[in-house]
């Protein structure tokens, strides 16, 4: 079994001073050059269904992003929905490549989320204490 | 009312440019460093993020 760990990212909070965020690095490679785009600091959340990218990171991926499976997605807040596009995406995890459906956000203030639905699922993802993510395959 | 998130643009894991729209400056920066890990990365400016997405 093959694994690669991620220390968790340490960012600024004025109601807790710091807080630590399991974020991962994820390559994705382009329809729009062909060529992997690094993703740092792709937000592991194993209470998204699918995984997201904001807008322009979208467009580097594929270019236009409406070409994609309209779809509206619900978070906490129950009257706000976040209108994307599902893409198919080649994703690679160091040498794990895999095939991951994206939802391109039509909207920039929104996370890189790598989510459950054939991301997080096909991977054992260990989330230990607080201080790092490993994830093995 | 200032954005609450930035995108940000790394040579081998040093952020070189911050900034709303990265798409020219990633191209470019891509370009002038072949064979460097260019990496791209949504910063955000929240204190506190709860994320949950239903599809």
């Amino acid at each position: 079994m093959q694994s690669v760990e991620f220390p968790y990212v340490e960012e600024e909070s004025k109601v807790f001073n710091k807080v630590k965020r399991p974020k991962i690095s994820i390559d994705f490679l382009s329809k729009v050059d062909g060529e992997w785009l690094t993703l740092d600091d792709v937000l592991a959340d194993t209470g998204a269904d699918v995984s997201m990218l904001p807008r322009y990171i979208g467009e580097l991926a594929v270019g236009d992003i409406t070409t994609g499976k309209y779809v509206e997605i619900k978070g906490i807040e129950p009257s706000a929905m976040l209108s994307a596009f599902i893409h198919e995406l080649k994703a690679r995890i160091k040498d794990k490549e895999f095939e991951l459906p994206v939802a391109i956000a039509d909207s920039n203030d929104v996370p890189s989320v790598l989510g459950r639905i054939k991301g997080l699922d096909i991977f054992d993802a260990n989330f230990i204490r607080g201080d790092k993510i490993k994830i093995s395959w | 009312m200032e954005p609450k998130y930035e995108y940000q643009i790394a040579i081998d894991g040093n952020v070189v440019w911050k900034g709303l729209n990265p798409k020219e400056k990633y191209a470019e920066i891509k370009k002038k460093n072949p064979g460097k890990r260019i990496s791209l990365a949504w910063k955000s400016k929240y204190d506190i993020l709860v994320l949950v997405c239903k599809v």
